[in-house]
């Protein structure tokens, strides 16, 4: 059972991660800037496309993307973007932490695997948390929505990033016991993210390989979030869209990921340990 | 009585090696390890130290075989959570951040292990172990010395039963050696300490368990030890026809009461099992030509060449 102390060692462990790994980012300040601008030039290609596509002809993709809002879902996907980074955060940081040698220290602390994962999570979502809020700021500028919409939006934003940290998490332990699988895992997951139509409605891909779409989790989540802001100024069209599974895959992997990326890692780093030095 | 607070019973660790095949790095370990005791860990490199210290602080498992510390099996998970705060592990100077100033990683480990008063206990333990001046430095900036200081006050400041300290002196000055030997001297503390070099473990530990290919090959008091010593007789010559030596080894090699021979670049270091032998040896020797003959006192690395 939780107890006040139990929540309160954990607040203070988790807090403690997250500041140690902000330390060690900010040995080196530049890098952390330029980690600000890269997702802005994923946007560059699908922008120009975009505008080209639409001033051909307004209802190109024949679905929900327009002329009027594909400059907010770009916008949304540049917050996708920026939380895309945790699915690799872990990784990086177990593989630094593997070669520095310091990787025992942690695993060897009363340090529950949830309170690491969520320490690391925090200290990357601070380092990404201004350019998030000046979009997200800026999207709100460009199309206004009710405040209740825009809390939706943000829970939604949550729910992807719970989700990719245990995504990461998952990675991060198989960089520890075995970099091979790690790698090639990360391949399965960099062509889920392709095909999660993040930048591009589902329509722009065959027929054929919708259903294949319609598999993958995070394409919901994506789905949902353009959803729940075009229903904040167009809500007659967002809400045709949504479907009971956008809301049930978003909440059971919400919180399935990380529980399951938390018992993973007991797991497979009790039965393999560290190994790759 | 002495209470057993570490205990292993037949400890097994495999390693797959590339290619297939197994490396047994530890074979039936049975070691135990009593409160308050200094106890040593002493074998060559790749002897099986590191993953007998990295089984015991539950960072791996074991293949086979159990250890227990405080009568908990550490291949239980909800053991290992109750052994963890009790045990400290020092590898070397590894496990502080080299990224980070001193500092902030003695605050970052005082935290995570939840230490109360922190700030006097961080202050107390740097100014004995003479690096408090440093603590505002960049870790990468430090001398090695300094670095294994950092380590072990990260290991001290979190106050464990337990420690285990894996080659802590390794590659330090005489100075300094001598100075931590002291420390941990006055720890009072439970430690298993591993090393290759037989003259820290030989001040430090009360017992001593020779480790060799995984094997523990002889565990004694360091007492016993010392009987032991005394037994052996070691004697230094050198020759001055090169032609010649190889005759003088053959003939060496003949005599029964010689229990090892080491050839050196210009003699032989031999062992012989009684001083009874001297006239007999000293008849052999007198046919060649051979000089500069001395007694040499033997050391814990003569035990072990001798029981390996």
């Amino acid at each position: 059972m939780f107890t006040r102390k139990s929540l309160f060692t954990n607040f203070i462990q988790i807090y403690s991660l997250t500041i140690k790994d902000l330390k060690l980012k900010l040995r080196y300040k530049l890098e952390f800037i330029i980690e600000f601008v890269s997702p802005l030039t994923a946007l560059f290609f699908p922008w120009i496309i975009f505008n080209r596509l639409f001033n051909l002809e307004n209802n190109v993709f024949q679905t929900y993307y327009s002329k009027d809002n594909f400059l907010l879902f770009l916008l949304l996907a540049y917050c996708v973007t920026s939380l895309l980074f945790l699915l690799w955060h872990y990784k990086d940081l177990f593989y630094d932490e593997k070669t520095w040698k310091t990787l025992n220290a942690i695993i060897i602390a009363p340090v529950s695997k949830f309170n690491i994962l969520m320490g690391y999570l925090l200290s990357g979502l601070i380092s990404k948390l201004l350019p998030l809020l000046f979009i997200i700021a800026l999207c709100y500028l460009l199309f206004p929505i009710p405040i209740l919409t825009l809390i939706l939006v943000v829970i939604i934003l949550l729910c992807i990033t719970l989700t990719f940290a245990g995504m990461g998490f998952i990675l991060g332990v198989l960089e520890i016991v075995n970099e091979d699988i790690s790698a090639s895992l990360a391949v399965g997951i960099s062509f889920i993210s392709l095909i999660s139509c993040l930048y591009f409605p589902i329509t722009i891909f065959p027929d054929e390989i919708h259903f294949l779409i319609k598999f993958n989790p995070l394409y919901y989540y994506f789905d949902l979030l353009r959803l729940v802001w075009w229903s904040g100024i167009n809500s007659s069209e967002a809400l045709e869209y949504i479907t009971i599974n956008h809301i049930l895959v978003v909440v059971f992997f919400t919180i399935s990921t990380p529980l399951f990326a938390s018992y993973f890692f007991l797991r497979i780093y009790n039965r393999y340990g560290t190994s790759g030095y | 009585m002495n209470h057993k607070i570490i205990e292993t019973f037949d400890l097994t660790k495999e390693y797959k090696l590339k290619g297939g095949g197994k490396l047994r790095a530890l074979n039936k370990i049975n070691i135990s390890i009593n409160e308050g005791e200094i106890f040593g860990l002493l074998g060559p490199n790749g002897a099986g130290k590191t993953t007998l210290v990295s089984i015991l602080s539950t960072l791996i498992q074991p293949t086979s075989g159990y250890a227990s510390i405080y009568g908990l099996d550490i291949r239980k998970s909800v053991n290992v959570n109750k052994i963890k705060p009790k045990i400290g592990l020092m590898l070397g100077d590894e496990m502080v951040y080299f990224r980070m100033t001193g500092i902030d990683n003695l605050k970052f480990f005082t935290r995570i292990y939840r230490i109360k008063d922190s700030s006097r206990k961080i202050k107390e333990i740097t100014t004995n172990l003479g690096i408090y001046n440093k603590l505002e430095e960049y870790v990468s900036s430090y001398s090695r010395g300094q670095k294994l200081r950092l380590a072990l006050c990260r290991v001290l400041l979190i106050e464990p039963e337990i420690l285990f300290l894996d080659e802590p002196l390794l590659g330090l000055d005489p100075k300094t050696t001598r100075d931590l030997i002291k420390i941990i001297l006055g720890l009072n503390k439970t430690i298993l300490l591993t090393s290759h070099q037989m003259h820290i473990v030989q001040e430090l530990c009360e017992r001593i368990a020779f480790l060799n290919k995984g094997n523990i090959i002889k565990i004694d008091s360091q007492e016993n030890y010392i009987k032991l010593l005394s037994e052996f007789i070691r004697i230094r010559f050198d020759i001055y026809d090169k032609d010649e030596k190889v005759d003088l080894e053959k003939e060496l090699k003949s005599l029964n009461y010689i229990t090892h021979i080491s050839n050196k670049k210009d003699g032989f270091l031999i062992s012989i099992s009684d001083t009874k032998h001297y006239p007999e040896l000293l008849t052999c020797l007198g046919k060649y030509p051979v000089r500069k003959i001395k007694e040499i006192e033997p050391t814990l690395d003569d035990v072990f060449i001798e029981l390996s």
